[in-house]
């Protein structure tokens, strides 16, 4: 394979530069490496839809120097490959299949109009690209540079994708390594990063048979069939990638962890770590499920450590598909109410307004998880953690996901604004264990810093913006509090169902000690809704305080419409005389002013029109006559004149030029015998508009 | 639009000058005494130093009706009934906030016992528990008991049974449910080996969510072998017990840190009064109140611990100052 050296330039990433990228020296190599690469598998797959399925494989196995040097034609220090690894090494072989391939074009050159990279590029030749679909797991492109902290920087990638109407198969390695470094393999490049492939170096090898030969002797199977996908092949493993196993608070060792004895082992359960929701998981709800195999063996649902099979009978039932008759939970025996699963809603975060996902959560005892005779399953925290949590009230441990399905951390945190609201562990000794999955369409709602020009936001394309490049947590957005107040919605139910109730026993609220206490430090309005202080004060209006104006109190406007009167009512055996006054109003003086007769309902006022139209029997009351009392008629020039008597109208017309301001006139209504003195008449004052007068 | 109600017959509304009976009311309960304060201008709130609860307890209302003789008007002629009719009077509840009205037993009343009536005439009602909130209006309701022998004659009195003629008074408002500040604390039976008090939170959001017992508490354990002194001494100089004085401040140490721990920078604003709600107090404003109020400085925890204590002395002495004036 030809090489290619990476010169120094200005601004130009180095080796050192990209082993350090991932920032994220807490977690071990191998978690970081399989939440890196099934990601990446899982974000290629051919199948987005659930149902289906992604296959990765980890193989691990012996190489010798030699066969990687046989490889590399040029641009490898020979000398120092063999001094520094003279019995060879152990090789990991990460392969994805029924995902779409290394696709794209093969150089930069290719680059077309549309401007895709494809993953060929970005995988191998570029750093900080990633992929814009907001469900994808990779956020930033920087996660491919824990490939190079696996061993010696070197990675080889062959991938077989479709093209056209056949297939093609790449071939490409590529070495990054501390270019300060006395043991260095590159001696060509001041950047310590150099690629081997065909041409120049530049681009990958294409050749078939070329490529089938460097597979067979790096013992590579080849896709074959419709088979598509890649193998990421990164010898010379270091021998520290399985970290130490945590020490007790005795300071002794504690008892090691089976997954402890080797890489495979330890890959193995990373994958379940991890991927638990995911991993053969059919009623996974965002994608196909992921069947994973390492060294050849299939790890299914029900082989996974006890936590894990728990963890994803607790995803099932977060995202809300039936409940799997014999789920873990059924099958250890958990009691209903030992389960929770519940809406995560904080208040004014979406719109429309709803919940931000849900949270599903089980207390086990340490049998259901195993931990007794005959299977002695370690505690959650060492299969989580790698280091025990020797002594009860155990912490609670909660986890997250994205669309893609992989844990984004496991919190045991047991601070107050942590994912468990400062919940403490059961005094009972039983471990809480928690899953939220979120709602990946719901909008955010509006932030006012935000323009209105800006597009509706999704919560998953918002949670995978909090996520940095080892995808290990979520942080907010400068300035915004998304993610703290579901998490702290998530510690107040956690908390709650984590706390054992007390036996409240029947006895009343101390409202005296209430209003006592408050008399003593709190405002005397305010701070609750105790009546004591009176009717409560308006809520202020914004803008408001004080009112204004020109003093002598607030001035009321006069009403546009007609405003009446009563002014003085008389009896007569089945009449009624009314002594009105009208304040005519502000609206245009030549519009007529109606004084109509109604009846009073429980549901509000029957017009005699509608009495009639309802069938409800005789007219209760009727308008006899009506007339303007003789100073306004003088003053005013107004006229009355009834409409109908059936309508029950009267119609006031002004007929002077000047401003009315007060009509005084009588009115006369017919109570008719019988049940209308049950009811109570109504005069109703408005105006006449002008198409709506009455011939 | 312009509505006027009218009556087929002659209301109390249509007599002005004619001398009105007074009314006395007194609130009670089966319960504790409600604690019934006239705030004048016919507004009276309950629960002035008592533990009556309307969630609990049911109010009983008492009327008694004075001074009636000049209610001999409105029989017979040009009044609202005939000289020999029996007027009803009930005290009525109406309330827009409990959704809900009711009316007392009636009391008959005619004209020939207007002369000895004064003494006698006491109405009663009684409001369930759970049944009254917010606000609500009490007022003497007249009603037509007996026609009598009204037939004819004057045109404008009543002749049918049941016809409402008005409220004998202007309205008393009963206010149950205001604005005003309740310290959220309760009592619970948690057993003898569990603490004397404890802080419950249950908000999500300091920011969100009000100043109620519902989302924040000191919970008090009846069990506990000290819970007795906690009590306040009622004849003592102070209201409070000193030991109540201290869980208090405790209490008050432990809100205002949690909430500062919450929203960090943002509560230095609320404190600083540069933000407030208008619909209700929320946790966090309630403590930015406290800090504000007893001027507490929260530089560090015992800097605040030291400052609630000084404040709550202060408060306690200037409380004890009032009660004695």
């Amino acid at each position: 394979m030809k090489y290619y050296g990476l010169e120094l330039r200005p601004m130009q990433e180095s080796g050192a530069f990209l082993l350090r990228a991932m920032q994220n020296e807490d977690m071990p190599r191998l978690d970081l490496l399989v939440r890196e690469s099934v990601q990446n598998a899982l974000d290629a797959a051919l199948d987005r839809q659930p149902g289906g399925e992604v296959r990765v494989g980890f193989h691990v196995r012996a190489h010798t120097a030699e066969t990687i040097a046989s490889l590399l034609d040029e641009g490898i220090d020979r000398k120092m490959l063999l001094k520094r690894y003279p019995t060879g090494g152990q090789m990991l072989e990460i392969r994805d299949s029924m995902t779409e391939g290394l696709t794209g074009p093969l150089g930069f050159g290719e680059i077309g109009a549309d401007g895709v990279h494809g993953n060929l590029l970005k995988l191998v030749y570029e750093i900080g690209r990633t992929r814009s679909d907001a469900g994808a797991g990779g956020s930033w492109g920087l996660g491919k540079t824990c490939y190079f902290r696996m061993g010696a920087g070197l990675v080889f990638y062959y991938s077989r994708i479709r093209l056209g109407d056949g297939f093609q198969e790449r071939m490409v390695a590529s070495l990054v390594e501390d270019e300060t470094s006395p043991d260095r393999l590159q001696r060509g490049t001041r950047t310590g990063i150099g690629w081997w492939g065909a041409g120049d170096g530049l681009t990958p090898i294409t050749r078939t048979s070329q490529i089938h030969r460097a597979l067979d002797r790096l013992r590579v199977q080849p896709f074959t069939g419709i088979e598509t996908g890649t193998a990421v092949i990164i010898p010379f493993l270091r021998d520290d990638l399985v970290p130490s196993v945590g020490e007790d608070d005795d300071d002794r060792l504690a008892r090691r962890p089976w997954w402890y004895g080797s890489q495979e082992a330890y890959i193995r359960i990373a994958l379940e770590r991890w991927f638990c929701a995911r991993l053969d998981n059919r009623r996974f709800a965002t994608g196909p499920r992921l069947v994973a195999s390492v060294n050849g063996k299939l790890i299914t649902a029900d082989t996974m450590l006890p936590v894990f099979q728990a963890t994803q009978a607790l995803y099932n039932r977060a995202i809300g598909v039936p409940v799997e008759e014999g789920d873990y939970l059924t099958r250890a025996g958990v009691a209903s109410d030992a389960f929770l699963g519940r809406e995560v809603a904080p208040r004014f975060l979406f719109a429309p307004h709803g919940s931000a996902g849900n949270i599903a959560a089980a207390l086990f005892t340490p049998e259901q998880l195993g931990m007794g005779a005959p299977n002695n399953e370690h505690d959650p925290a060492t299969c989580v953690f790698g280091r025990a949590d020797a002594v009860p009230p155990y912490r609670p441990l909660v986890t997250f996901m994205r669309r893609p399905g992989m844990c984004v951390c496991w919190d045991d945190s047991t601070e107050r604004r942590g994912w468990s609201g400062g919940l403490p562990g059961l005094a009972d000794g039983r471990y809480l264990v928690a899953v939220f999955v979120p709602r990946q369409e719901r909008i955010l709602a509006n932030d006012p810093r935000h323009t209105s020009d800006e597009r509706p936001i999704s919560l998953e394309s918002y949670l995978r913006g909090c996520e940095r490049a080892d995808h290990a947590a979520w942080h907010d957005a400068s300035g915004l509090k998304i993610v703290e107040k579901i998490r702290l919605n998530c510690g107040n139910i956690l908390r709650e169902f984590g706390t054992r109730k007390p036996v409240v026993t029947d006895v009343p609220p101390s409202i005296r000690l209430a209003r006592n206490l408050a008399d003593l430090v709190l405002p005397a309005r305010g701070m609750g809704t105790d009546g004591r202080t009176g009717v409560p004060t308006p809520p202020r209006r914004p803008g408001g305080g004080g009112g204004g104006g020109s003093g002598g109190g607030p001035r009321r406007a006069v009403p546009a419409t007609p405003t009446l009167h009563l002014l003085e009512v008389t009896y007569a055996p089945q009449e009624m005389r009314i002594r009105w006054a009208l304040d005519w109003g502000t609206a245009p003086r030549s519009l007529p002013r109606r004084i109509s007769l109604a009846v009073d309902s429980e549901s509000g006022f029957i017009s005699l029109q509608q009495w009639r139209d309802n069938g409800l029997g005789s007219l209760p009351f009727r308008v006899l006559g009506a007339d303007i009392e003789g100073e306004s008629e003088k003053d005013h020039g107004a006229m009355v004149r009834v409409a109908s008597s059936d309508d029950g109208e009267v119609i006031l017309h002004a007929a002077c030029e000047g401003p009315v301001d007060k009509v005084v006139g009588v009115l006369w209504i017919r109570v008719s015998a019988g049940e209308a003195v049950a009811l109570r008449p109504v005069l109703v004052a408005s105006l006449v508009e002008p198409n709506a007068e009455h011939a | 639009m312009s509505a006027k109600v009218l009556s087929t017959y002659r209301t109390l509304s249509d007599f002005r000058d004619i001398a009105w009976p007074s009314m006395r009311y007194f609130f009670g309960s089966a319960g504790p005494n409600p604690g019934a304060f006239d705030l004048g201008g016919g507004e009276y709130v309950l629960g002035m130093d008592s533990d009556w609860n309307a969630d609990l307890h049911n109010l009983t209302v008492r009327c008694s009706v004075e001074n009636v003789s000049g209610l001999d008007s409105l029989f017979g002629a040009g009044g609202i009934a005939a000289a020999d009719a029996t007027l009803s009077l009930a005290l009525e509840w109406t309330s827009a906030d409990s959704g809900w009205r009711s009316l007392g037993p009636p009391v008959r009343l005619m004209r020939e016992d207007l002369t000895d009536a004064d003494g006698r005439l006491t109405l009663l009602l009684v409001l369930p528990e759970c049944s009254v909130r917010g606000t609500g209006i009490l007022s003497v309701q007249v009603f037509l008991g007996d026609p009598g022998s009204a037939t004819d004659g004057d045109a404008g009195i009543a002749r049918l049974r049941g016809a409402r003629f008005g409220s004998l008074t202007g309205p008393v408002r009963v206010v149950v449910d205001g604005d005003g500040s309740l310290f959220p604390v309760l009592e619970e039976r948690l057993g003898s080996d569990e603490s004397l008090w404890h802080m419950r939170i249950g908000w999500n959001d300091p920011r969100d969510e009000p100043f109620t017992s519902e989302y924040v508490a000191l919970i008090l354990n009846c069990d506990h072998e000290l819970f007795e002194q906690l009590r306040e001494r009622r004849n003592g100089q102070s209201r409070q017990s000193a030991l109540m004085q201290h869980v208090l401040a405790s209490w008050i140490v432990l809100l205002v840190h949690a909430v500062r721990q919450d929203l960090e920078s943002e509560f230095d604003a609320l404190v600083a009064g540069a933000t407030a709600s208008d619909d209700f107090a929320s946790i966090a404003e309630a403590a930015a109140g406290l800090v504000r109020m007893g001027e507490l400085d929260t530089s560090s925890l015992h800097a605040l611990s030291g400052s609630v204590q000084r404040w709550l002395d202060r408060r306690v002495r200037v409380t004890a100052t009032e009660v004695s004036k």
